[in-house]
């Protein structure tokens, strides 16, 4: 955006030196990276209202409306029941194959829903983009908050769900707050990757769904890696990815039979950082350029 | 910005060689061309292959001109000369792709399709309206009822916008935009919509934004609303200034062109 006018050694031209002279700075679209941060600290009220007005209107037009945030995953969990746990035997060996079920396709929805719903964070809200100045990024972080509030519901489910199966509440329920808070952020860094690239190249969008599914048969939603994948490295590969983990590090504290260890912690805060860190830098490059498409 | 009257006639924004690209994915560009059609290209489509799978599409190019505090600047020109999408540009919401404007002051934008979100009622719009123009939370409950009052919609405030009239909703997008007077107001064919009652109302605001020496550029191409409220005009024909000057004598060499 002409920046380089600004950098010694080129010539002014008559404008920019009257621009100079009355105080005229010029707009920039992509601010340095501090004062992005600090940008899109100052719009966290905005980011909250966008979060919780969207959940709010997600299931508004339908006649169970937020009850569908809560059935649909229900829905999944009975098919899967049947299909994987019943007829191709993956509930082998889980003492508690209902629950297991349960948190993997309420976990998974989170993660499933801000890469998907991320992908279109950018292009979905054009007309926002062209009528209002605020840091982009805002929208794929609020995408993940939107989510995160929609599920909360589904949460409280989940929990009376592993109850009724027969898992005694403990005090190490309490640590899910603490691993929601991480998956979250992780998915934060994650939707703002693929915002940048589906605002970019729109082919891309279609590669998503793929990629949810591939993420959901990779992922021990089903299944439990460390008890159906015995081979070396495949197994360590599947257990150590992002996705896996957000599920171990929810069902570790919930069910009896699983435990979550500090390593398993480390690598998925290692992940987090990396998305965040990668994520918020990658959508900070393409800052000034959203909306052109 | 100061707001006093010896800023008249300083500049507040600067336009220095805007040019702005639109990228278009989609669409079929061999069709104009059916020998381009043959071979591989032509049977697996055209976005498969990068050279044709996204064009670009110059809307503005080359504009620069000076807008001075307390002017009145109307942009004129035929459908898809580049007026919103310069006035876009102006306000520092589309990138450009050569150029640069500067700026002193706050910019607000105002215009038809300046959608906040139509599932939300009137109030949440006001709500992220007010907050993604950089107001703090209590800011915006200060000024709520004000913009609801502004706005003249009542009890219609807590439906959802999709269920309001096209007038309802500029109304709405007008009192959001203008909940804080900016130095710098740009409005793009709000006036067409609205009754008369809203549009004494919204020339009104305007005034107000002029008397705190501040600018406005209102996009139109109905010539009387130019010449009441504008005092210079800028005629765009394919994205570059045809003419700049007063708003009369432009204007009227635009009706001329028009016969």
């Amino acid at each position: 955006m002409g920046t380089e006018r600004l950098e010694g050694g080129t010539p002014r031209s008559s404008y920019a030196q009257l621009a100079a002279d009355h105080g005229l700075v010029p707009q920039v679209g992509r601010p340095p990276f501090r004062t992005y941060i600090r940008d899109l600290w100052a719009s966290r009220h905005f980011i909250w209202a966008l979060s919780t007005t969207r959940t709010y209107a997600r299931n508004e037009n339908t006649y169970l409306g937020q009850v569908w945030a809560i059935l649909t995953p229900l829905l999944y969990a009975a098919v899967y029941y049947v299909i994987f746990g019943q007829l191709l035997g993956t509930s082998k060996d889980i003492e508690n194959f209902t629950a297991f079920l349960i948190i993997g396709i309420f976990v998974f929805q989170l993660c499933s829903g801000s890469l998907s719903r991320g992908g279109s964070a950018i292009i979905g809200n054009n007309s926002m983009i062209r009528s209002l100045r605020f840091p982009r990024a805002a929208l794929p972080i609020s995408v993940v908050v939107t989510e995160f509030l929609t599920l909360l519901p589904a949460i409280a489910v989940m929990l009376v769900i592993v109850t009724l199966t027969g898992e005694p509440p403990t005090w190490s329920w309490l640590l899910i707050a603490p691993m929601f808070l991480l998956i979250a952020t992780f998915n934060v860094g994650v939707a703002m990757f693929v915002a940048r690239i589906v605002a970019h190249s729109r082919d891309v969008k279609n590669l998503i769904p793929f990629t949810v599914q591939v993420l959901r048969y990779t992922s021990g939603v089903f299944f439990s890696i460390a008890l159906l994948v015995p081979a070396e490295p495949a197994a360590t590969l599947l257990h150590y990815q992002p996705y896996a983990l957000s599920l171990e590090l929810i069902r570790g504290p919930l069910l009896e039979q699983f435990t979550v260890s500090w390593l398993e912690v480390g690598v998925m805060g290692g992940w987090t950082l990396l998305a965040c860190v990668g994520g918020l830098v990658y959508f900070w490059r393409g800052e000034g350029k959203y909306g052109i498409d | 910005m100061g707001s006093t009257d010896e800023l008249n006639g300083t500049p507040v924004l600067i336009a220095d060689g805007v040019e702005v690209t639109y990228h278009i994915t989609g669409g079929s560009r061999s069709t104009s061309d059916p020998t381009k059609n043959r071979g591989l290209r032509g049977l697996l489509g055209p976005s498969l292959l990068p050279s044709s799978g996204r064009r670009t599409f110059v809307a503005v190019r080359d504009v620069s001109f000076v807008a001075n505090h307390g002017e009145r600047i109307g942009l004129i020109g035929h459908n898809g000369a580049g007026k919103s999408t310069l006035l876009r540009a102006l306000a520092g919401l589309l990138p450009l792709s050569g150029g640069v404007v500067y700026t002193g002051g706050t910019t607000a934008l105002l215009g038809v399709n300046a959608a906040l979100s139509t599932s939300l009622t009137g109030a949440q719009n006001i709500e992220l309206g007010c907050l993604a123009m950089g107001m703090t939370r209590q800011q915006m409950h200060e000024r709520y009822d004000e913009i609801v009052e502004f706005s003249g919609l009542l009890e219609a405030i807590d439906l959802p916008m999709r269920s309001y009239s096209s007038g309802m909703s500029a109304r709405l997008r007008f009192a959001i935009s203008t909940a804080v007077t900016p130095d710098i107001l740009m409005i793009d064919e709000a006036l067409a919509t609205g009754d008369a009652r809203f549009r004494a109302k919204s020339m009104k605001k305007m005034e107000e934004v002029r008397e705190h020496a501040g600018t406005v550029f209102l996009v139109s191409h109905n010539a009387s609303t130019i010449t009441s409220f504008c005092n210079r005009a800028i005629w765009l024909e394919h994205g570059s200034v045809v003419e700049d000057g007063p708003a009369e004598e432009v204007m009227e060499r635009y009706t001329e062109s028009q016969q």
